[in-house]
């Protein structure tokens, strides 16, 4: 009897245990105006201003409408006058405000928070945008990401690949992004061959441009930011079937690994690159 | 054939212009003048063109007077799988960058989080050259991120629909007490426009830090 109701205690306490944490409920998919309110005067905003425009905005990217981005036509524009703001920021000036405020350096993590809110709101405009936003396509193109470039389809078509071709004269973002390296990436997605976005002669030659990104010598410039271009070009090129240029990438692949060893992440991404268009024309 | 110019930043200081023509040649201008490409490698394996990548990063150190790191001190993905942290890759780690410096306090100390915790905390960023972390307005450009010293971990609970967790901050702080890592304060991370995170030095010893408050 004893080993009965011990057995059951036992049963019923991993019962219990086994039973999930309730979830907390998801936030509303609100916009309020704090969200946008630092920007009249970023270097003036307090330090409560800025709290809750973080807030508000953080809020946001996690809430009801976290994929699709809010639908009402006030606080979609909202959503996009947040990027543009955000992006144009200058936060020398803003910290070099707050310095002169508080009296005190600014803590190492308050720095970072511009770059993780700047990758975060990133890959939330990255999630909801869709053709229907072609209203915003100049914000978008200026300073979206790739992914959301390519959202907005045939109507950006050719604006796309005038921004590939061209410098950009400007960069944006704590990180430095460029105009021109997104759309290149935006491209990369028109390239996969279910994209209706260009039509097969379009694709191959695409696929022709963007493997002449790839230094016929196989030699990088710097150690960054010539890696950052090159790998941009490898993920574009790996989305695409042109047997033209997976023979490029291994070609260039070749010469790379005769300069710089095996293994090291940029070979690696050119392997992974040329057996993906591989396997994709296998399939076919 | 094409031409294409891709415009580049280059080294936080100038903008540097690639020229691609075709698969002829490029050349690289901006700055105080041009530069030309490299003369080629003497063979294949050679390592030369690898050592101009780490001296291409030393350069950036002593630009902004920070002890510059020795060559041993940098590893390529191959170099780190050789003796990795157990449950971060290099990808995870380096920032994007194909020489990093990852640490061994960093790697034994991530290691150390996961078996304190039983889970594998995301790492937001980890390695950040020095020319990334100046553009990153205000902070110290030496910090020990640039030394693959410090981590941060990202406090989105994804149990809670990816909002931010103090509970989470706060298992972080208690591991890192336990096993004397410095935790930045709570008040510093979120101070003005800063977003949630938990930072930790491995080479510093725990500083009883101010706690994380106001999410759940």
């Amino acid at each position: 009897m004893r080993v009965v109701i011990l057995s059951s205690l036992l049963a019923l306490s991993f019962a219990v245990r086994a039973e999930p944490a309730p979830r907390p409920k998801v936030k509303p998919c609100t916009v309020t105006a704090d969200m946008l309110s630092v920007y009249r005067d970023p270097a003036g905003a307090s330090d409560q201003q800025w709290r809750a425009a973080r807030d508000a905005a953080l809020d946001l990217m996690v809430s009801e409408c976290r994929h699709t981005g809010p639908r009402r036509g006030s606080e979609r524009a909202a959503v996009f006058a947040l990027l543009e703001n955000e992006m144009r920021v200058d936060y020398a000036n803003v910290f070099a405000a707050r310095r002169k405020r508080t009296g005190k350096p600014l803590p190492e993590s308050a720095a970072e928070g511009p770059m993780y809110f700047q990758r975060d709101l990133s890959e939330f405009i990255d999630r909801i945008v869709t053709a229907e936003d072609i209203q915003y396509k100049d914000v978008i193109l200026r300073y979206g990401g790739g992914l959301a470039i390519s959202k907005l389809g045939k109507a950006v078509k050719s604006s796309v690949f005038r921004q590939a071709a061209e410098p950009a004269r400007s960069f944006y973002g704590v990180e430095m992004r460029s105009p021109q390296v997104e759309a290149i990436r935006a491209i990369g997605y028109w390239l996969d061959p279910g994209s209706p976005v260009l039509n097969a002669a379009e694709r191959k030659e695409w696929a022709q441009i963007l493997a002449t990104l790839l230094p016929s010598d196989g030699i990088l410039l710097d150690a960054e930011h010539h890696p950052r271009l090159i790998r941009t070009a490898l993920e574009a090129l790996s989305r695409s079937d042109s047997a033209a240029a997976e023979e490029s990438i291994r070609t260039w692949r070749n010469v790379y690994q005769n300069n710089y060893g095996r293994g090291d992440s940029i070979e690696i991404l050119a392997q992974e690159a040329a057996d993906k268009i591989k396997a994709r024309n296998r399939k076919r | 054939m094409y031409t294409m110019v891709v415009t580049e930043w280059w080294d936080g200081k100038s903008t540097t212009h690639f020229q691609f023509t075709g698969w002829a040649s490029y050349t690289c201008s901006g700055g105080s003048g041009t530069v030309t490409s490299p003369p080629p490698p003497q063979g294949p394996g050679t390592s030369s063109w690898s050592v101009r990548l780490v001296d291409n990063l030393q350069q950036q150190y002593e630009d902004r007077d920070c002890e510059v790191p020795t060559d041993q001190m940098f590893v390529n993905s191959t170099m780190y799988d050789a003796s990795p942290a157990a449950n971060y890759t290099f990808q995870q780690l380096a920032g994007g960058n194909v020489y990093a410096i990852l640490s061994e306090e960093l790697k034994f100390g991530l290691d150390q989080f996961v078996n304190v915790l039983d889970r594998v905390p995301v790492v937001s960023s980890a390695y950040r050259t020095p020319s990334t972390n100046s553009s990153l307005v205000g902070s110290a450009t030496c910090s020990s991120h640039t030394y693959g010293r410090a981590a941060d971990f990202s406090i989105r609970d994804p149990f809670a629909n990816d909002d931010f967790s103090c509970t989470m901050w706060n298992e972080l702080n208690a591991a890192a007490q336990l096993l004397n890592y410095f935790v930045e304060d709570w008040d510093d991370v979120i101070a003005g426009g800063g977003v949630p995170h938990f930072h930790v030095d491995f080479t510093r010893q725990w500083n009883n830090p101010v706690p994380c408050t106001g999410y759940p």
